[in-house]
């Protein structure tokens, strides 16, 4: 989290390597994945990110993100 | 022989009606709702959400068993089944409680994670649910029993943040004990392993941890969680005086999950029904229903 220079950054989501442009905050993430905020829950490095965070939540390169939702379960 | 004539059945008739009346107002006395922290359940099943072979069928069998909870869990985000469909389509939020889980999870850290991002995710949906958490720490893989110390951990920590903590555990009650001393809203004791279908094997464990946790405390709510085969394991649970069931494979992997559901139903209720009623004491010995006085015949034997 913080600020980043670079044009584009690693981040790990959901344990996948992926790609991000600099400066993405959480907001932008859930954006492109074209998610609904409210069903959806973000944790960045193992903290979580409150909704009312996202726009704020700047990630930076080697941030470990985890974006998860509910599923069926017992 | 009695019914030879007409007016014999009417008579007949009239004095059953009136046997009927008398016997009503005993049967009125209604059962409370179950409480658990500070939310009220008037149906007692609780129901996994899992292992339903789509979502259709899943979402016919929790109307049909009467449910008012179910639980969910907290997955990695692929908010689309394979058609594209999310599990929250399917479940009407104003006739469910949702009651997010931290299923999978082996270490007290993890599951708390996995709880506050649950609520987070309930939060969203402003499903009353938001605030407690079915929380599972596993030991182990195999037999997906519970690990206690991590799960005492757990609880204590989700207790400081405010969580209503619903606790699996196994049948051990001085672990029961522990977590309900660790602030746990409701213990939720095994009756047996996971999606085993093997019912209640330890009987004598439940009513020790039923015993102890309501001492003094008698509305302190004790869930039975996991192992359910079928109906009669539920009507089992209920009549020991357990306050509810949770359980999700029996019904979701029946031949008929539909019907298994229906059956679930009847089951809590012959099961809180009989225990409310009171069983008769087990004796070694027969005692005759009918009158010793009178009979036509004479005994063989002493």
């Amino acid at each position: 989290m913080g600020g980043g220079r670079q044009e584009s950054m690693k981040v790990t989501l959901n344990g996948m390597s992926i790609d991000l442009r600099s400066n993405c905050t959480v907001a932008g993430l859930v954006a492109d994945r074209d998610l609904n905020p409210r069903q959806i829950a973000v944790e960045v490095n193992q903290e979580l990110v409150r909704r009312e965070e996202y726009l704020q939540v700047q990630l930076v390169d080697g941030d470990i993100v985890e974006l998860v939702s509910l599923a069926g379960g017992g | 022989m009695g019914l030879a004539n007409a007016g014999g059945r009417e008579v007949t008739a009239k004095k059953m009606d009136s046997c009927d009346q008398s016997g009503a107002t005993d049967l009125t006395e209604p059962d409370g709702p179950l409480k658990i922290g500070s939310k009220r359940l008037t149906n007692r099943l609780i129901l996994g959400t899992g292992r339903y072979d789509s979502f259709e069928l899943m979402q016919t069998s929790l109307v049909a068993s009467g449910t008012e909870c179910v639980t969910v869990a907290i997955r990695r985000e692929r908010l689309y089944d394979g058609e594209g469909r999310n599990i929250l389509d399917f479940l009407d939020l104003n006739r469910f409680i949702l009651l997010p889980n931290t299923a999978g999870c082996y270490d007290a850290e993890t599951a708390v994670r996995c709880a506050r991002m649950g609520r987070e995710i309930l939060r969203g949906l402003e499903n009353p649910g938001a605030d407690w958490v079915k929380l599972e720490v596993l030991g182990d893989s195999k037999t997906l029993l519970p690990d206690p110390i991590e799960t005492i951990k757990a609880t204590e920590i989700l207790v400081d943040e405010g969580f209503q903590v619903l606790c699996y555990t196994s049948d051990d009650p001085i672990t029961a004990v522990r977590l309900k001393k660790a602030g746990a809203a409701s213990v939720m004791p095994a009756g047996s392993p996971i999606g085993s279908g093997q019912g209640i094997l330890n009987a004598n464990n439940l009513k020790i941890i039923l015993e102890y946790l309501k001492e003094g405390d008698p509305e302190y709510p004790v869930i039975i969680d996991a192992g359910v085969g079928s109906a009669s394991d539920v009507a089992q649970a209920m009549e020991l005086g357990a306050d509810g069931v949770l359980l999700n494979t029996a019904i979701a992997h029946a031949r008929h999950p539909v019907q298994m559901a229906m059956a679930m139903k009847a089951g809590l209720e012959a099961g809180r029904l009989s225990f409310l009623a009171g069983r008769i004491p087990k004796q070694l010995y027969a005692s005759a229903s009918s009158p010793e006085e009178g009979v036509i015949s004479t005994r063989p034997y002493q």
